[in-house]
């Protein structure tokens, strides 16, 4: 085992192969001639655990180990890039909050209620953010929003609301001094004041404010888990940004059906920068707004 | 809100393809949606490209008033192979010159060698984007003629046709004489391109112009464009050459830093070769965020380990580190060499990256500071047990770091032991205090944690003389993780003692994993006695044991022909496979191979052929052949014709 060294370690394009059609088969994910850089760096760390010398080791151990599904999905977590920060993508935020929030305070004013899900939410940062976003403009409103992940370990990290530099580097120091307050564990600052009196550089690790957690609830959910979704209300937002794009098309159609399920009529789905339904045979329709392109479910 | 745009792309999407529909499918690519332009496009380059079809297309590509139309049937035209040929090759001489224009251009992506004449005759034509339409079709064509004709134009008093002819000797990878190409290094209208092929020429004299266009502010990013002809670093001879055409540049940074993120695929790659030349280890951000598409992230990766500890240091700077910001690949990059890297100035920052709040970012501190040897990186390691995902790396991190420091590293990791036990500290407790683990991997075997319990199993055998003793207890657990750990163990312990029966009451086990690690073991101690076992569990219905079942046999050199046999037409693909690899000098196997080139799956296609390629007749060539141009998958094609070659030359 000494001898071992990921970085040797090399994904063969017949291992790729093999194991994006058992990704594939089995989850739906696609695993990408261009992720395999990556899936080598990734999962190298996961053969040496389970002492395997190669990927086609890999690919038997997930086939018919009986610890193999849950490998599938440690692998799937891995390839996956849970990387994300708060107020990702400012500008399609700035459409939200510009144009698609004055439009549900129209439509939903009379039940002076909204849902929203993000769907993918990783470690929590994106459902923080609209709990950001939308309290305020919504106060006195039954406010709901929901994070779902399939990454156990994810979702315990958005639980814990406490984020680092890293999470926290789109933010400016009056978003920080607003939304976000020093951690417990950190007495040099929780001594020295509100997060506000941080410098602007300093990005020590901070919690969001109890106001802002409070809105926002987390479950684990597998988007293909149809079955598992039908439990969930009818939302009148869902954000699933940057997920899509690792599904082949026929798991995108699933998905999109399903999102499809669970937005109220007129309900709006917004997607990553770089994603579209384009091949997704989509039964939404597309809307352009001033600052993005969303997909709407038709109203009756 | 504004009005939604109406969509028919579902009806569309659901029509099936038959002679019936395609009126309909044909009718779409005059849709105004272009999303059902292109999927009626999608649709239809996958029919049959009759004489009607090809005759529909054509006539659209004449309707002026729909330039969408138009293009969505030269998309078609372009997938739709030889049939289209002929009657593009009469469109060439269409008195419109657009449809001239538009069979040109549909030429460049049918790339058949049998349009190179009127393409070489269309070089002539009274239109000029004809002529560059043209132009553009040979290079993507390729061939003798081709190339001869693009030649010819380098001289052509039109810079468009020159351009053209640059564009694609450059992308048929030929180099233009020298003496052509110096006029249109200086030509602003042909500076570009004329660049491009410089870096095809390998000859002492083309370096010193690429060097010369660096110096210069008009031409240095054509000079970018040059260098990005090589896929590797700048050959050392070239380096100090490079580098002192940058040294009275003021804005060599920027101007790099611009080139490695920009858009542009030709000056990035340039850049990446230039970096190492400039000596400006602060650049590493913006090389790992150059890497994109494989060549560019395996160069990238070597200028990065050029750049050295100084370009470690820069990917670790900031709060929150630099390289927080690279998109995927480059993160992915940037953390290579960053390992490769690692040294003891680099603790600091990777302690820092370690609670940097990204999880993938934590993984590569974990590892990377085991490679620093430093021993300032053995507390935060030993810190992290109590992090489950981390620990594994803290394992890893430690055991490479107890190299230098062994006694820090026991002193450090002992008082985690005295407490609840963790999986990885057992594990790296095992590798790093040697024969004083036992007392520690005695206590383990009992601990209530089943992982636990397993990792010590797994550990115990290196460690201590009884340790015979201590797996035998393994061998019952009632977890049978703990069971295939200890099974797993045996297999080291090497023949001559007595693991073999051990290894037999594993072969009896009722769990298949610690079955199939039994197997192993067996082979791994030469046990032989155990063959009628063996034979047994090779016909298992767990199709994991019948694979370690066939391995070990194999390896004992036991493996029966009436085995091969019936692992060859199994329901699993995987024996199958196993069957074809194993059997490959088997007449059993070399009859079935040939069957087996015709399977439903690629991998099974691929293991046959690699069974006749080792085994075969030379007269399975035949069958290779037709395997080959039957075979739709590009990987497994690849992958056959290596097989065909393998047998051709055996």
């Amino acid at each position: 085992m000494a001898s071992w060294q990921d970085s040797k370690l090399e994904l063969s394009g017949e291992a790729l192969h093999l194991l994006r059609d058992l990704f594939q088969q089995r989850s739906g994910f696609l695993l990408r001639d261009d992720l395999k850089f990556v899936a080598e760096r990734r999962l190298a760390p996961r053969l040496e655990m389970l002492g395997l010398h190669d990927f086609s080791g890999y690919h038997r151990y997930l086939r018919f180990d009986a610890r193999g599904p849950e490998e599938l999905e440690v692998a799937i977590d891995l390839l996956i890039p849970h990387e994300t920060y708060f107020f990702r993508e400012p500008a399609q935020l700035e459409c939200f909050v510009k144009e698609i929030i004055p439009s549900l305070e129209e439509s939903n004013g009379r039940s002076r209620s909204l849902r929203i899900w993000s769907a993918g939410c990783a470690s929590g940062e994106e459902p923080y953010t609209l709990s950001m976003l939308t309290r305020d403009a919504f106060a006195g409103w039954s406010l709901d929003i929901l994070g779902t992940d399939l990454s156990k370990k994810a979702l315990a990290v958005a639980r814990h609301a406490e984020y680092g530099p890293a999470g926290l580097r789109a933010t400016t120091p009056a978003q920080r001094a607003r939304f976000f307050e020093p951690t417990a564990d950190d007495p040099v600052r929780s001594n020295s004041g509100p997060a506000a009196r941080l410098k602007p550089t300093e990005l020590g690790r901070l919690r969001v404010l109890a106001e802002y957690r409070a809105p926002v609830r987390f479950g684990q959910l597998n988007l293909l888990d149809v079955a598992g979704a039908a439990v969930l209300p009818h939302f009148d937002v869902i954000f699933c940004r940057n997920v899509l794009i690792y599904f082949d098309v026929e798991t995108r159609r699933r998905v999109v059906n399903m999102f499809f399920d669970r937005l109220r009529p007129g309900g709006l789905l917004l997607l990553g920068h770089s994603e579209n339904l384009l091949s997704a045979g989509s039964p939404f329709e597309l809307l352009q707004l001033r600052g993005d392109l969303v997909y709407r479910k038709p109203a009756p | 809100m504004t009005t939604s745009v109406p969509l028919r792309f579902e009806d569309l999407d659901a029509l099936s393809v038959d002679p019936t529909s395609l009126p309909v499918i044909i009718g779409a690519l005059a849709h105004e949606s272009w999303r059902v332009r292109r999927l009626a496009a999608d649709k239809l380059a996958q029919v049959e490209a009759t004489p009607q079809l090809i005759a529909s297309l054509i006539f659209m590509l004449g309707q002026r008033g729909d330039p969408g139309a138009r293009n969505a049937a030269a998309m078609v035209l372009g997938q739709l192979g030889p049939a289209a040929v002929d009657p593009l090759i009469q469109l060439l001489a269409h008195p419109d010159p657009d449809q001239r224009k538009f069979a040109a251009d549909i030429f460049g992506q049918l790339k058949k060698p049998e349009a190179v004449p009127a393409l070489m005759a269309a070089l002539a034509d009274v239109d000029s984007n004809v002529q560059a339409a043209a132009a553009e079709a040979l290079g993507r064509t390729g061939g003798p003629e081709a190339i001869r004709a693009l030649e010819g134009l380098l001289d052509s008093t039109d810079p468009l046709l020159r351009v053209c002819s640059l564009e694609g000797l450059t992308s048929l990878r030929v180099a233009p004489p020298l003496t052509k190409l110096r006029g249109l290094l200086v030509n602003p209208l042909t500076r570009r391109s004329a660049h491009r092929s410089l870096g095809l020429v390998q000859h002492p004299t083309a370096w010193a112009l690429v060097v010369a266009s660096l110096q210069n502010q008009r031409t240095r990013d054509s000079a970018l464009v040059a260098l990005s002809a090589r896929t590797t670093r700048l050959p050392p001879d070239l380096e100090p050459e490079v580098a002192l055409a940058l040294r009275h540049m003021p804005d060599v940074r920027d101007w790099l830093a611009d080139a490695l993120v920009g858009d542009d695929e030709g000056p990035r790659m340039g850049a990446l070769q230039v970096v190492v030349a400039s000596g400006d280890a602060t650049l590493a951000v913006e090389v790992a965020a150059a890497a994109l598409g494989p060549q560019a992230t395996r160069l990238a990766l070597d200028v990065l380990l050029q750049l050295g500890l100084a370009g470690a240091q820069a990917l670790l700077a900031g709060s929150p580190p630099a390289l927080v910001h690279l998109h995927r690949d480059g993160r992915a990059l940037a953390g290579e060499a960053i390992l490769q890297l690692a040294s003891p100035v680099l603790v600091e920052p990777l302690v820092a990256l370690m609670v940097a709040g990204d999880d993938e970012l934590a993984d590569l501190a974990a590892r990377a500071l085991g490679r620093t040897g430093a021993q300032s990186a053995i507390e935060p390691l030993v810190a992290l047990f109590l992090d489950d995902h981390l620990a594994l790396h803290a394992r890893r991190s430690l055991v490479q770091l107890a190299q230098s420091w062994p006694a820090e590293v026991r002193r450090q990791l002992a008082p985690v032991l005295s407490k609840d036990l963790k999986p990885h500290a057992v594990r790296a407790w095992g590798a790093i205090a040697g024969a004083q683990a036992g007392d520690v991997l005695r206590r383990a075997l009992h601990d209530e944690n089943d992982g636990v319990r397993a990792a010590a199993a797994e550990s115990v055998t290196a460690v201590t003389p009884d340790a015979l003793g201590l797996i035998g207890a393994a061998l019952v657990d009632e977890s049978a993780r703990v069971r295939r750990a200890a099974t797993h163990a045996l297999g080291s312990l090497g023949s001559g003692t007595s693991a073999a029966s051990m290894v037999a009451r594993a072969l009896t086990d009722s769990d298949p994993g610690v079955l199939a690690a039994a197997c192993t073991a067996a082979a791994a101690l030469g046990a032989r006695d155990l063959l009628p076992r063996l034979n047994v569990l090779a016909v298992h219905p767990n199709v994991n044991v019948v694979l370690s079942a066939l391995d070990a046999l194999s390896s004992l050199a036991a493996l029966s022909d009436e085995l091969l046999a019936q692992a060859v037409v199994h329901g699993d693909p995987e024996v199958v496979k196993q069957a074809l690899t194993l059997g490959a000098d088997r007449a059993v196997i070399i009859t079935r191979a040939v069957t087996a080139l015709e399977h439903e799956r690629w991998d099974i296609r691929v293991a046959a052929a690699r069974a006749l390629s080792v085994g075969g007749p030379r007269e399975a060539l035949i069958s290779l052949h037709q395997a080959v141009e039957r075979e739709t998958d590009s990987l497994a094609r690849e992958l056959l014709v290596v097989a065909a070659a393998a047998l051709a030359e055996r």
